[in-house]
């Protein structure tokens, strides 16, 4: 008697824990994975990309707080700044990093040697010259994300359809940055086919670039803006310098000539760092950041009327009709 | 007696805790699996449409948008620069093109636009041993290449060209080739978690 009496109440504890079980896996079944981002930029223009990041990843289900959390400064951060915060990320074994501007990817791409840290980026100019990858469509490392398009070429083709008596061309730029030395590879055949002259100014901090801008050759016709968050944080300047002496900017993105310059053709930083965030999503989900191909910006044709007005240039109408992005002139 | 009543209680307890569960799983199981199968086969078939119809309305699209280019502009008529305005304007203006190359009857290059990069005359080539050039020409309609991904891009592209006629004769002026991207359809994809 004793016996079955002990079955029994084995068979009970037995069916309480296979439903105890039972209702554990379900539990844990619906229980969402938490990721930590740590997200850097270089420049001012970098929050925007930032931003569109953040929006993009709130689309597709990332939740702020609730299955996701940022590592961010809020600001731009340089040199020993950003190798640090970026130090911080790994430290604290980020699931991912996003970065905005080339300096801040080529930092990323430094630092997370070693590490399963992966690493999105939107944007880097050219991640083959900046030394972050050997090939676009199977990047290799635990690094992805969006490039800048290689049309700086086409950028200045653009420039002597709006101007075509330009001859001289004033091209700031830091030295020492891989994205404007890339870009200034792309322009170098197009000018002299062209029979365009080429005039340098090189600044690599904020200091030497308001010597630069102050020292610009009389004598020059244009200023073409590189992607370079050295120069273009003092966009505002720039394009006062050239409003006064009656200079046309081509700028490498939309947001200078939101900011004066005549004319971009280039990238709208909010999408730009949005067309990243499919990519940092599928890499939590688990692929492999080897594996994704870099993907390419896209770009935008934008004129401001007001600065054409200022400098007294007419836009030819083909070329307003074409543009997507127009500051037109205030009543 | 006592705990042998006991016993028989647990006993029925744990038949009537159990027994529905194995009849549950036994009989309706197999049935709901099969209904659930049929609901994925369903949807499976739902979402396959769905994606046939959005690429096949894509490419209605881009055909309609390179006739029209034609039949508005009368392309095929006009001088080699405002040829190259219309084209120019048209590939800055519609991001779903990479590339406009028109080609004479000879299917040499007689201009070639792209969004990113520029092309000197030295640089125009022959086309004339290529699909894009032969099949417009000799059968008179719309020409499509396979997929294929440009590295550089680090996007997918199909090539789609068609003949431009002298609206008079009927005889074909020139062949207008465009580079479609195919990224509408690459985040289409991505959206419903195919590309991975």
């Amino acid at each position: 008697m004793q016996k079955t009496k002990k079955f029994s109440l084995g068979m009970v504890f037995f069916i309480s824990c296979a439903l105890l079980l039972v209702a554990c896996g379900g539990a844990k079944g619906n229980e969402s994975e938490y990721f930590t981002v740590g997200l850097v930029t270089n420049n001012s223009n970098g929050l925007r990309n930032v931003q569109g990041f953040r929006e993009a990843m709130t689309a597709l289900g990332y939740i702020e707080g609730e299955n996701i959390s940022y590592v961010f400064s809020e600001t731009p951060l340089k040199g020993d700044d950003l190798d640090a915060a970026l130090e911080d990320m790994v430290a604290a074994n980020v699931d991912l990093i996003f970065t905005a501007g080339t300096p801040t990817g080529v930092a990323a791409h430094r630092i997370i040697e070693g590490t399963e840290v992966a690493v999105v980026f939107g944007v880097i100019a050219d991640p083959i010259e900046a030394g972050v990858m050997e090939n676009l469509t199977t990047p290799g490392g635990n690094i992805t994300g969006v490039k800048l398009s290689q049309n700086q070429g086409r950028r200045l083709e653009l420039l002597l359809e709006v101007s075509p008596d330009i001859q001289r061309i004033f091209f700031p730029y830091n030295p020492d940055d891989a994205a404007p030395n890339g870009a200034m590879v792309q322009i170098v055949e197009f000018a002299s086919e062209r029979g365009i002259e080429i005039v340098e100014g090189f600044a690599r901090n904020d200091e030497e670039v308001s010597i630069l801008l102050n020292n610009i050759p009389a004598d020059m016709d244009a200023i073409f803006m590189l992607p370079d968050s050295t120069i273009n944080a003092h966009v505002n300047d720039l394009v006062a310098i050239a409003i006064e002496n009656q200079w046309p900017v081509s700028a490498p993105s939309i947001a200078q000539v939101e900011d004066g310059a005549l004319m971009a053709y280039g990238i709208i930083h909010e999408e730009a760092g949005a067309q990243a965030a499919p990519m940092a999503d599928q890499i939590l989900k688990g692929a492999n950041p080897a594996e994704l191909p870099v993907q390419t910006a896209e770009y935008y044709l934008g004129i401001n009327l007001q600065t054409a007005q200022a400098i007294g240039i007419e836009l030819p109408a083909s070329l307003v009709q074409a543009a997507e992005v127009i500051v037109t002139i205030e009543e | 007696m006592k705990q042998n009543l006991r016993l028989r209680f647990q006993l029925i307890f744990i038949g009537l805790a159990i027994g529905p569960m194995l009849f549950a799983s036994i009989f309706i199981g197999p049935y709901g699996f099969s209904s659930l199968e049929e609901q994925s086969r369903i949807a499976q078939h739902d979402l396959a449409a769905h994606i046939s119809l959005e690429i096949n309305g894509y490419f209605e699209e881009r055909i309609n948008e390179l006739l029209l280019l034609d039949q508005i502009y009368a392309l095929g008529g006009r001088t080699s620069e405002e040829q190259r305005d219309i084209l120019n304007i048209f590939l800055l203006k519609q991001r779903v093109y990479q590339e406009m190359i028109l080609l004479d009857i000879e299917g040499q290059e007689e201009i070639r636009l792209s969004r990113d990069s520029t092309f000197n005359q030295s640089e125009l080539k022959s086309r004339a041993e290529k699909d894009e050039f032969l099949y417009p020409l000799g059968k008179k309609d719309i020409y499509f290449s396979q997929v294929y991904f440009d590295e550089a891009l680090g996007e997918s592209l199909i090539t789609v060209s068609i003949p431009l006629f002298d609206r008079n004769t009927g005889r074909v002026l020139s062949i207008l080739v465009a580079d479609i991207r195919f990224k509408a359809i690459w985040d289409l994809l991505s959206e419903l978690g195919f590309k991975s």
